[in-house]
């Protein structure tokens, strides 16, 4: 399972994790954490509390907005969606990982090709 | 920094509410402390207990205090970017107003500069003769103050006032000294042994005080050794000893005396034309007499003792009026 919490590690992709997952609509950052590991199949695992400077640090840039909502239990819950910024920043940070994951697809598989004929060979133990 | 104080006005927005340290931080409590709820409830619904539950809950979401004071730092960002805006600006706005207020004194002291070269030249022009100073002018006053400039001697004014043909304003000479001597020469004082005159200096600070007081001419001064330097600004009042205020008086009385004499002289003629009519009306007067009373005239002629009959020129004209009237009486009854 790979973290996506960890300090200066896959930072932006936090941020367009969250962005997309607020594409579907508003929520809390628990929901946004647990559509996540939802949608990931649970591959993606966001260390809980980073969640949060994320999404205040998007907040801050105008990508998100949020809004006090007052939950059943009468407790103070704090829901955000995206904004036409967050849209377009969403559009443009897609592309750019769909564009950097198919290059680092192509290397890994350029890579994958290489080493195939060596491994062609038999082993001693297969002789 | 511009560009992030450029950033913070774009992004700021006419209607961002500016929210208090105290006032975050309860924001930042309270979505943690419903973060923590949902997954602790989440947990519970799971199968564990409400104590396992809030543990684990609090385990997976990390170091509460360290998340808090990242959210802070963000959220306080706007603030701390406006207090060194603020801060920068102050900074700014005091190094211009250091840098205005250098450049202000060096354009005074260029300004005095340039004064002082211009009095220097004026004076120099002075002392060449290319020029005469203005008594009352700016160029006067100021030099009037000024130290002496070098190879000049003193420059200024003095101001004479007294018994004296010229009194007036008179500046210093270029090169030199101005004595009292020399001043009164130069306004038309002569003086000697027969003409002495009192001289007062009062200085230009302290009017109602005589700096010196010397005497100049007399039996005394035969030598001509005393004598006093003139400064700029002194007052000089010259008195003649023996003349001056006397012969001011002399002629005073003498105008007096002559108008009396004249006021004399209208009353004597007054008098003359008085006679001329009592002449007259008493020749006529007396051809009008009797002996008698011609008489009786006479006698009170001679006893008479009242101004103008005790005029003894009036009482003998009118002694021989009366005795040529009676003589033409008898010679009318002859």
């Amino acid at each position: 399972m790979a973290s996506a919490g960890q300090d200066g590690l896959l930072q932006g992709t936090l941020d367009m994790l969250v962005l997309k997952t607020l594409a579907a609509g508003p929520n809390h950052g628990f929901g946004i954490l647990e559509r996540i590991e939802r949608a990931s199949k649970d591959v993606l695992s966001v260390e809980e509390g980073s969640l949060y400077p994320a999404l205040h640090r998007l907040e801050k840039r105008g990508y998100i907005e949020g809004e006090w909502q007052r939950a059943e239990n009468g407790r103070r819950v704090r829901s955000y969606r995206l904004t036409v910024n967050g849209r377009a920043k969403l559009k443009l940070d897609q592309a750019t990982w769909t564009r950097v994951a198919s290059a680092i697809d192509r290397v890994m598989g350029a890579t994958a090709r290489a080493i195939k004929p060596a491994l062609a060979v038999p082993w001693p133990e297969e002789r | 920094m511009l560009r992030g104080a450029v950033e913070l006005v774009r992004r700021r927005g006419p209607s961002a509410p500016a929210r208090t340290p105290a006032e975050i931080d309860a924001d930042i409590a309270d979505e943690i402390a419903s973060h923590l709820a949902m997954r602790e409830r989440s947990f519970v619904d799971a199968g564990l207990d409400g104590e396992s539950a809030r543990r684990l809950a609090r385990h997976r979401f990390g170091d509460i205090d360290r998340i808090t004071t990242r959210c802070r730092r963000i959220a306080m960002e706007e603030q701390v970017m406006v207090q060194r805006l603020n801060a920068v600006l102050t900074v700014l706005l005091l190094v211009a107003v250091a840098l205005l207020g250098i450049q202000f004194m060096r354009s005074q002291q260029a300004t005095r500069d340039s004064l002082a070269t211009i009095d220097a030249r004026l004076v120099a022009m002075q002392g060449a003769g290319v020029i005469e100073p203005t008594p009352g002018s700016p160029t006067g006053k100021r030099t009037a103050n000024m130290p002496p400039a070098a190879n000049t001697g003193l420059s200024g004014f003095v101001y004479l006032a007294g018994d004296v043909e010229r009194a007036g304003v008179y500046d210093l000479p270029p090169l030199g000294s101005l004595t009292i001597r020399r001043l009164l020469a130069a306004a038309g004082v002569h003086h000697g042994p027969e003409n002495q005159y009192i001289v007062t200096i009062r200085s230009a600070d302290q009017p109602g005080q005589v700096r010196e007081s010397i005497a100049i001419g007399g039996p005394a001064d035969a030598s001509g050794a005393v004598d006093a330097q003139v400064m700029p600004g002194d007052l000089v009042d010259v008195r003649r000893v023996g003349g001056g205020e006397q012969v001011r008086k002399a002629e005073r009385e003498s105008k007096a005396e002559m108008q009396r004499v004249a006021d004399l002289k209208r009353q004597i003629e007054q008098v003359d034309k008085a006679r001329v009519v009592l002449a007259q009306s008493t020749s006529e007067l007396m051809d009008t007499m009797t002996r008698d009373e011609l008489q009786a005239c006479l006698s009170r002629i001679a006893e008479a003792r009242t101004w103008p009959i005790s005029d003894p020129n009036v009482r003998s004209q009118l002694t021989a009026r009366f005795n040529d009237g009676l003589r033409r009486q008898r010679a009318r009854q002859d």
